[in-house]
């Protein structure tokens, strides 16, 4: 931003009042403390902004790190469910096949097993423990 | 007594330091205020993300409803009348075999089979809306064997209705990074606004180191938040990938349930197979991928929990 209308000298009539000592020394103090302060708070802030920053580095990196192990979890375990389902299925096609009843009731069981344990359950474990400031580290 | 020249030098120094931190002041508070700004937009860029995944999940659990209630109104309608077919000596023969199976596990299912066929009927006459989402999220049977017990179609429509990821999500407390943006926004005008006008320039470059400052930090809770966003898409898209395989699994049962399936015990073996594939679909059907009362939500909505004093 431009101060384009300040003087370049004092006007005459500043010329012309006089400035009792006391009074000048003052507002030099004021200006030097006013200075003082204004030191003081950029290196307080200062202090501040690097504080915020690495406060803030920090969290992030172990969101992301917690989120990066949550989605590889997430995507195997569905990978490895989808497999598990598909052969489950081909060996009910053979029990059924065969009308070995046994066999049938086996693979159904498993097949409903496999549904119900969602792996979002343990998820919503490791999902807790990000949020939880107090476990800095997950194990899966 | 009059003052000395160096210390006239010095004021004039001072001053003229000062008018420039004062200008200097200026550019931090416009730098302050296009950091809050910047913050906000990611944010809502994040929002938005995150409610593209939300609506895709409820997408999914609606095509997994409509196959629940498909299974209701086809497959378990058809095992129940096979079953009623085929008289107490299989009914009794079932329980042998299924412990789970009983008499009242019949009239359940009966229960459901009706229900599922005034949804499905509500549902094409447009009566009935919003029910879908909440029958592929949550357990169905129970939802809808409850209805049996005087609870109204239009009624059991208005809890289904509620939006699953949403209740799943608090209520969109998270969409919102589990804090005021609008007030972190007001807060940064406030400080940079007020003390501008009254002060002079160096109480308006330490105000403005002040202004930096709560921009910074009003930046990393919005970094944080987005961080944390962008955790909850992934929970997200990983509910949709369990809605697509829990409606394969029905899709599957299903089918081989059509094959085997037999009106009555005359075919001793078909009918024990198909009211294994009927029971295997009703158990399936039953399973929730997340609970009705939201309770997940206090593993999913996110805090700022981190602690900060400045």
């Amino acid at each position: 931003m431009m101060i384009k209308n300040l003087p370049k000298k004092s006007p005459s009539f500043v010329k012309g009042i006089p400035i009792p000592a006391t009074a000048a020394v003052d507002a030099f103090n004021n200006l030097v403390n006013a200075w003082k302060d204004c030191k003081n708070t950029a290196e307080i802030e200062r202090t501040k902004r690097e504080n915020i920053k690495s406060w803030r580095d920090t969290n992030i990196k172990a969101i992301e790190e917690n989120s990066a192990i949550l989605k590889i979890y997430l995507e195997r375990s569905f990978q490895e469910r989808a497999e598990t389902i598909q052969s489950t299925f081909e060996r009910l096609d053979r029990a059924l096949a065969d009308e070995n009843t046994a066999a049938v009731g086996l693979m159904l069981n498993a097949i409903v097993a496999i549904v119900k344990e969602s792996p979002l359950v343990q998820a919503r474990q490791v999902i807790a423990d990000m949020n939880n400031p107090n476990v800095s580290m997950i194990e899966i | 007594m009059p003052l000395p020249l160096i210390l006239w030098g010095a004021a004039a120094l001072l001053a003229g330091t000062g008018v420039v931190k004062g200008v200097g002041a200026m550019s931090d508070f416009d730098d302050a205020k296009k950091i809050g700004k910047s913050a906000e937009k990611r944010h809502s860029k994040a929002e938005a993300k995150l409610e593209k995944q939300r609506v895709q999940t409820n997408a999914d659990f609606e095509k997994l409803g409509e196959i629940k209630l498909s299974v209701f109104t086809n497959q378990i309608k058809f095992l129940v009348q096979a079953i009623k077919n085929s008289g107490k000596n299989a009914q009794s023969k079932l329980s042998q075999f299924n412990q789970n199976f009983s008499v009242e596990n019949l009239r359940e299912m009966e229960a459901v089979v009706l229900n599922s066929l005034k949804i499905e009927n509500g549902i094409a006459s447009g009566t009935v809306t919003g029910v879908l989402a909440g029958l592929g999220a949550y357990s169905s049977v129970g939802t809808l064997a409850a209805a049996s017990t005087g609870t109204a179609i239009s009624s059991l429509s208005g809890v289904a209705a509620t939006n699953a990821t949403l209740a799943w999500l608090g209520g969109g407390s998270l969409a919102t990074g589990g804090f005021g943006m609008a007030g972190g926004a007001i807060a940064l005008g406030g400080i940079v606004l007020g003390p501008a006008l009254a002060v002079g320039g160096f109480m308006l470059a330490s105000k403005a180191e002040e202004a930096l400052t709560q921009a910074r930090k009003y930046e990393a809770e919005v970094d944080i938040a987005i961080a944390k966003i962008k955790a909850s898409k992934i929970v997200l898209a990983a509910l949709s990938v369990n809605a697509e395989e829990m409606a394969a699994a029905l899709i599957e049962t299903a089918r081989r349930f059509d094959a085997v399936k037999v009106s009555d015990d005359s075919n001793a073996a078909a009918f024990e197979q198909m009211c294994m594939l009927g029971m295997a679909l009703k158990s399936i059907a039953d399973t929730p991928i997340m609970e009705s009362d939201g309770t997940a939500s206090e593993h999913i909505a996110t805090k700022i929990s981190g602690y900060l004093e400045i």
